[in-house]
């Protein structure tokens, strides 16, 4: 979707993420999603233009993935600023008259539609498009277990780009693989050719006993997403 | 890290009316537990076997770790007669407990987080007010804020461009002075007490001395707990989660004077319990 022609310093496409499935992700809709342990706002504009951002507004710091979708802008819960395509902040409702300067922009990560899956990068130059293997979607879940535990549990028959290649319920089938915090993992899944809905509802029963079977093995974040109130040690934190 | 600024100020811990003979609340301070108790006649606080400073003031229960360095703030407008004395109970929030006083300052998000209550999205302008830090007395304030509230009370009927003044006479507190509906002239008070329990939790203790014979009791506390919840929302969802005093960490503008100025202080006066002070 913004994929440019590639450039001769960019980085191996393994850099892209698959951080969620195209099918059921809307114009106008916006989510929290993790790449490379950073905190991302994916959103999709009306017109369908798809942009990944850091998590945060520049003003008060605000999650931009609990903002809302106007047209081709996204504004930030808290105070309304919006944001253009190209980052920049291009209204401050607390000023309706003002135009704000082009510092006052969020940051951009980059993001890819293809087969069935949408990608995120966080790398400075955009890399090259993940190699085509066309998928259709069926679910994605979060799985409190991390990629490890699913990697001994699935058979995986081939592994490329963040996508693993298996049979499940003797269908051949894809999963994109998403590392999230706290040990846990956010798996999408799809088939290689288009099946039934009755299918996909078997299917994704599958996956739902692959997750119980995982997370039986790997109580991890138990403890780990608990809130624990963090102590002196995160004074210099988590600004991303 | 807890500084001595931090250690010696006075602190809400509890509501008075949890204070029933025999009764034993425990609390945590600043990452510390501490204990309440009433024998029947007194009150008490401790931490371990040491007897912590206690007094009781504005329908809670206040303690500090250390030596207060100055006494609790005066509210004398929430002593006078005929106000109701309106004590909400606790909100637990995942936040630094500076940044919970720095939203409660804040007017600008009214009209996204407090929709069709306390702000409107078709009138989102901040007008310019007038902000000082008090050095004498030691305190923020803001003055000559007005906006516009769909609902700006329980009391209330229809729009209002409602008038507003804001104090902060210490780090965790800070006090609304807001038109009140019922009384032209006098101020409405709310307060919002906020106890540390760590640099990234907090206890928040909203307490509201009105002119409102009418509203029943429950009402007003719904009422407060309503837009406290939908400012919760944001509160943990702000990063980082430690109010950055670096001025290049964050981005504010004119509608965040007040902002400005209570970081500032905070900086001078350098309490940095809740804060980041380096830029990360």
């Amino acid at each position: 979707m913004t994929q440019q022609s590639p450039s001769p310093t960019a980085k191996p496409s393994s850099s892209w993420i698959p951080v969620a499935l195209s099918a059921g992700f809307r114009p106008g809709s916006n989510i929290r999603v993790f790449a490379d342990g950073n905190d991302i706002a994916l959103w999709s504009s009306f017109s369908g233009k798809l942009s990944a951002w850091v998590n945060r507004c520049p003003h008060r710091g605000m999650r931009l993935s609990h903002g809302f979708v106007r047209g081709e802008m996204l504004a930030c819960i808290y105070h309304g600023w919006h944001f253009a395509q190209d980052a920049n902040c291009k209204y401050i409702p607390a000023h309706p008259e003002l135009v704000p300067g082009e510092m006052i922009c969020a940051q951009a990560h980059h993001a890819h539609e293809q087969d069935g899956l949408l990608w995120v990068s966080c790398a400075e130059e955009e890399p090259d498009a993940p190699a085509r293997l066309p998928g259709f979607g069926v679910r994605s879940l979060l799985i409190d277990a991390p990629r490890p535990v699913l990697a001994g549990v699935l058979e995986v028959t081939h592994e490329a780009q963040g996508r693993w290649e298996l049979t499940l319920a003797d269908q051949p089938v894809i999963l994109g693989v998403q590392d999230w915090p706290e040990g846990r993992t956010g798996v999408h899944l799809l088939t290689k050719e288009a099946v039934s809905a009755e299918t996909k509802k078997m299917l994704s029963r599958e996956l739902e006993a692959m997750r119980r079977t995982c997370e039986a093995i790997a109580p991890v974040s138990a403890s780990a997403s608990a809130s624990v109130p963090s102590g002196p040690s995160s004074r210099s934190g988590d600004a991303a | 890290m807890i500084n001595e600024i931090a250690l010696n100020d006075w602190y809400p811990v509890a509501m008075a009316s949890e204070l029933k003979p025999g009764c034993r609340l425990n609390r945590v301070l600043m990452e510390r537990e501490i204990q309440i108790s009433n024998d029947g006649d007194k009150t008490h606080a401790f931490e371990g076997s040491r007897v912590l400073p206690l007094q009781i003031r504005y329908d809670h229960v206040w303690t500090s770790l250390g030596a207060p360095a100055r006494p609790l703030f005066e509210i004398p407008e929430g002593e006078q007669d005929g106000r109701r004395l309106v004590a909400c109970g606790r909100v637990h929030v995942r936040c630094s407990p500076l940044r919970a006083v720095e939203n409660f300052l804040d007017i600008a998000h009214f009209p996204y987080v407090h929709t069709g209550i306390l702000g409107a999205e078709d009138h989102p302008e901040v007008e310019r007010y007038d902000v000082e830090i008090d050095d004498e007395k030691d305190e923020v304030w803001a003055r000559q804020v007005k906006f516009f509230q769909p609902q700006a009370a329980k009391s209330a009927e229809g729009g209002i461009m409602a008038d507003y003044m804001y104090r902060v006479p210490a780090p965790t507190t800070s006090i609304l002075y807001k038109t009140c509906p019922a009384r032209v002239g006098e101020w409405d008070i709310i307060t919002l007490f906020v106890q540390p329990v760590s640099e990234t939790t907090c206890d928040v203790w909203p307490w509201m001395a009105l002119y409102d014979d009418e509203t029943p009791f429950n009402d007003l506390v719904q009422f407060q707990q309503t837009i406290f919840m939908q400012d919760r929302s944001i509160l943990e969802n702000q990063i980082p989660a430690l109010l950055p005093l670096d001025p290049k960490m964050e981005t504010p503008t004119r509608a965040d004077l007040t902002s400005i100025a209570y970081r500032r202080w905070l900086k001078r006066r350098r309490m940095f319990y809740g804060a980041q002070t380096i830029a990360a």
